[in-house]
């Protein structure tokens, strides 16, 4: 992760006669995919070691013409001429497929890999011919349970030993294995010790096949039903880069997407799990009252119905504003400007109590933008105080949370005050203790950017467009209050409020919402001088 | 255009002059009514097309009238008639059906819905949970029966989807579609074996023998 300190040494080489510069310590896999030609493989993954046991990737050089390679395991050197294209290399893929093919149960139809499995990919390319099995194909277990999130079906696998390396090189917590011998041969958790990585999840992405699915997506949907979007994991502040499948408002899945200075290509379990949040328990309708008074009046009424309860606390003491570390920057932009305007006396940074943190990937900080929110509450010039004190609300007599993450805690302190209004996504205790209850879109639903621990600046993409209720962003629903209550007209668009957000802080001054990339940007004069020991991370600044 | 239909001997009678006895119209109109009159005698007393199969005719051979009493007489369908879905039974009366939304994808008209769910005790562990059909949105393509890899929805009933008197009516579940006879077919066999599941964590030897295989 850290930038090589010696020059890259570059080849010249061949494929299939296109002559291409490529770096010397790559593969023939790799130097073809720089030709643009493509070498099949089940067993290699360029992020763990080399297993050479699928045998798919042969390829022909021209210097030992008829004699065959493996393309992942062989380095390029100087004026090789590879050849992907051979009669030689062609028999040896029809015949590798074959083989994999033979105790193949091909049950694609109840297969949740269909669509996305390499297996089908490869026989359309490759291989293309009928079965010449003629006995009964070997039986092996179909669904061994490996752990909490991984479920494994012996005769779909193809025995390439990425998720047994996965699970040794990256996790770094060996908890699978191979077992038997031959055809018999299949992965198996320890006697005791069943799969319960917290990164056991990636064994599903990193499996080429159908042989290791994730139980909390099985069934739920065809791969091809669902919309792919980029977003930003909100499971911790290390912000691993997701995608979220969807369609129309229900989300699927998460899945890692590659980034190398945030998560590389993998994500923790936990982390696969925030979605649920989307799809469970939403507060769907503005409405008003508490408990069994309630009743749902719609966005305009519930407006009105907060301006006629905020309105008498306006420029007095005791009005607080509570922000979650969940909130996106504009989302925290938001109910900052709107404590202004009502002169807020007090402001709290709220969010989902610290967990445990690990030297890779997942952060204590179970909040995806403390750092966003606490740079802007210090351009706004407030001091922002812990919401997890005891007593933090004491001298409060109107809330405005934006976000409800970590109010609960303040149970007894919410009973006595005269007035809360709350942004709020789930259901939860203190959304049925607000008067007012404004729905606000999870992070997966609205474009935003978050900053992580060590002061990357990231964006989201919606992923479901179809309308939630009344559900909104966040600043959506701070901006019509701000209007309501006499400020100037709501802003309309997340761009505006991040232009606002950027005019004030001094890290993100010049940055345009649109303009920020997929990758996200680090922010200057953040960067901390150390970085826990295995998490990836940009070149940390030189101590002075 | 024009020359062709000034030639023809369609255009010339048209400007032909009526004649008298035409122009008063009485005996042509008993002229008609002579037509009509031969072709209700035929169609009573004469014999009809025997081509045409009638299930259920009414009346005791008397009566062969070329005319269908619809729908009390009715004609069947000619074979590959793509009528009704079913969703077909397997011999134990489960239906075939593994949810694999094949059918679903293959839908022009996006008209079937599945949910699918987990068997526990059954190796092939997928089934559709709800699956149903709205025979109102669905253009009778057969694109579904074509798509299915398991044999497990037909248009085979002979039957059209019937009328109903509204719409969420139109809309058939899967009770409602599971029925006709059963099908097996010899590449059904995993469908009868042991149900191979084991729950982590599983030593290696344990699985070593719960193996089967030949
Ligand atoms: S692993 Fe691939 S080829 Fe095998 S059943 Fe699943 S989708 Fe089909
Ligand atoms: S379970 Fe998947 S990743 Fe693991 S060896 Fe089998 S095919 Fe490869
Ligand atoms: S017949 Fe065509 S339109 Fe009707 S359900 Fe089947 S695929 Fe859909
Ligand atoms: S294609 Fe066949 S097996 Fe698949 S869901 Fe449709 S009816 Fe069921
Ligand atoms: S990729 Fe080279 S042997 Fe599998």
């Amino acid at each position: 992760m850290t930038t090589p300190t010696v020059p890259v040494k570059m080849v010249k080489v061949e494929v299939d006669g296109v002559a291409v510069e490529v770096d010397a310590r790559d593969n023939l896999i790799e130097a073809a995919r720089r030709a643009n030609k493509h070498i099949p493989y089940f067993c290699y993954h360029p992020r763990l070691s080399i297993a050479a046991k699928c045998r798919l990737c042969l390829v022909e050089t021209a210097d030992m013409p008829g004699r065959l390679q493996a393309g992942c395991q062989v380095r390029v050197k100087e004026g090789m001429k590879i050849l992907t294209n051979t009669p030689a290399v062609k028999e040896n893929q029809r015949g590798v497929m074959e083989f994999h093919l033979i105790n193949h149960p091909v049950d694609c139809s109840i297969c949740d890999q269909a669509g996305e499995c390499k297996l089908q990919d490869y026989y359309m390319d490759y291989d293309h011919q009928p079965s010449r099995q003629r006995t009964y194909k070997l039986q092996k277990p179909k669904r061994e349970e490996f752990g909490p999130m991984v479920v494994y079906d012996a005769e779909r696998c193809i025995m390439c030993t990425r998720c047994v390396r996965f699970m040794d090189e990256v996790a770094q917590e060996p908890q699978l294995a191979v077992v038997n011998r031959g055809d018999h041969s299949m992965i198996s958790t320890f006697p005791g010790q069943p799969l319960d990585s917290n990164y056991s999840g990636n064994t599903v992405d990193v499996c080429p096949v159908g042989a290791l699915l994730n139980t909390d997506f099985k069934f739920k949907s065809r791969v091809w039903f669902v919309n792919k979007s980029p977003t930003v994991c909100n499971g911790c502040s290390n912000g691993c880069n997701t995608y979220v499948e969807s369609r129309a408002n229900v989300l699927y899945r998460l899945l890692p997407r590659r980034n190398e200075e945030v998560n590389e290509v993998w994500m923790c379990d936990e982390g696969r799990l925030t979605y649920h949040a989307t799809n469970e328990a939403r507060v769907e309708w503005a409405r008003k009252g508490r408990a069994d008074a309630r009743e749902e009046i719609g966005p305009a009424l519930a407006i009105d119905e907060a301006k006629r309860l905020l309105a008498p606390f306006a420029g007095k003491p005791g009005v607080a504003i509570w922000i979650s570390a969940q909130c996106t920057v504009e989302e925290a932009q938001g109910a900052l400007t709107l404590g202004a305007q009502l002169g807020a006396t007090k402001y709290l940074i709220g969010g989902k109590a610290a967990g445990k943190g690990d030297e890779f990937l997942v952060r204590a900080d179970k909040n995806p933008n403390r750092r966003g929110v606490e740079l802007l509450a210090q351009a706004a010039g407030v001091k922002l105080e812990s919401g997890d004190a005891e007593g933090a609300l004491n001298g409060v007599s109107a809330l405005i949370a934006a976000r409800t993450d970590g109010l609960a805690n303040h149970l007894s302190s919410l009973e006595r005050l005269e007035v809360i209004v709350a942004l709020a996504q789930n259901e939860d205790a203190v959304s049925r203790l607000a008067q007012v209850v404004l729905p606000i879109n999870s992070l997966y639903e609205q474009a935003g950017t978050l900053i992580n621990y060590y002061g990357r600046l990231q964006r989201s993409w919606p992923a479901t467009q179809a309308p939630r209720g009344d559900a909104l962003p966040g600043w959506s629903w701070t901006g019509k209050l701000g209007a309501a209550l006499g400020g100037p007209a709501a802003i309309e668009t997340v761009q505006e409020l991040f232009a606002q957000a950027a005019a004030k802080v001094p890290a993100l001054a010049g940055i345009e919402f649109e303009k920020i990339s997929e990758e996200g940007q680090v922010l200057p004069g953040l960067l901390p001088t150390e970085f826990p020991k295995r998490a990836p991370h940009p070149a940390p600044v030189a101590a002075v | 255009m024009d020359h062709g239909h000034a030639e023809s001997p369609r255009a010339a009678q048209d400007e032909q002059e009526l004649t008298l006895g035409e122009k008063l119209f009485l005996r042509e109109t008993i002229k008609g009514m002579a037509i009509v009159a031969r072709h209700f005698w035929k169609n009573l007393f004469g014999f009809r097309d025997n081509t045409t199969e009638v299930l259920d005719r009414k009346g005791t051979g008397v009566n062969l009238v070329t005319t269908i009493n619809y729908p009390e007489e009715q004609k069947p369908y000619p074979p590959g008639y793509r009528g009704m879905h079913r969703l077909v039974p397997r011999v134990d009366g489960r239906p075939r059906c593994v949810a694999c939304y094949m059918c679903a994808t293959a839908c022009p008209a996006q008209c079937i819905y599945i949910e699918a769910g987990e068997y526990d005790d059954q190796a092939i562990e997928k089934y559709p949970v709800r699956f149903e059909i709205d025979e109102l949105r669905c253009i009778v393509c057969g694109f579904c029966v074509e798509a299915c890899p398991k044999d497990a929805i037909r248009m085979d009933t002979g039957t059209h989807a019937p009328a109903v008197l509204s719409r969420p009516l139109a809309v058939f579940d899967k009770e409602a579609l599971l029925g006709g006879a059963p099908v097996e077919l010899s590449s059904d066999s995993m469908t009868y074996r042991a149900p191979l599941k084991t729950v982590a964590p599983m030593g290696s030897n344990e699985g070593g023998k719960k193996m089967g295989g030949h």
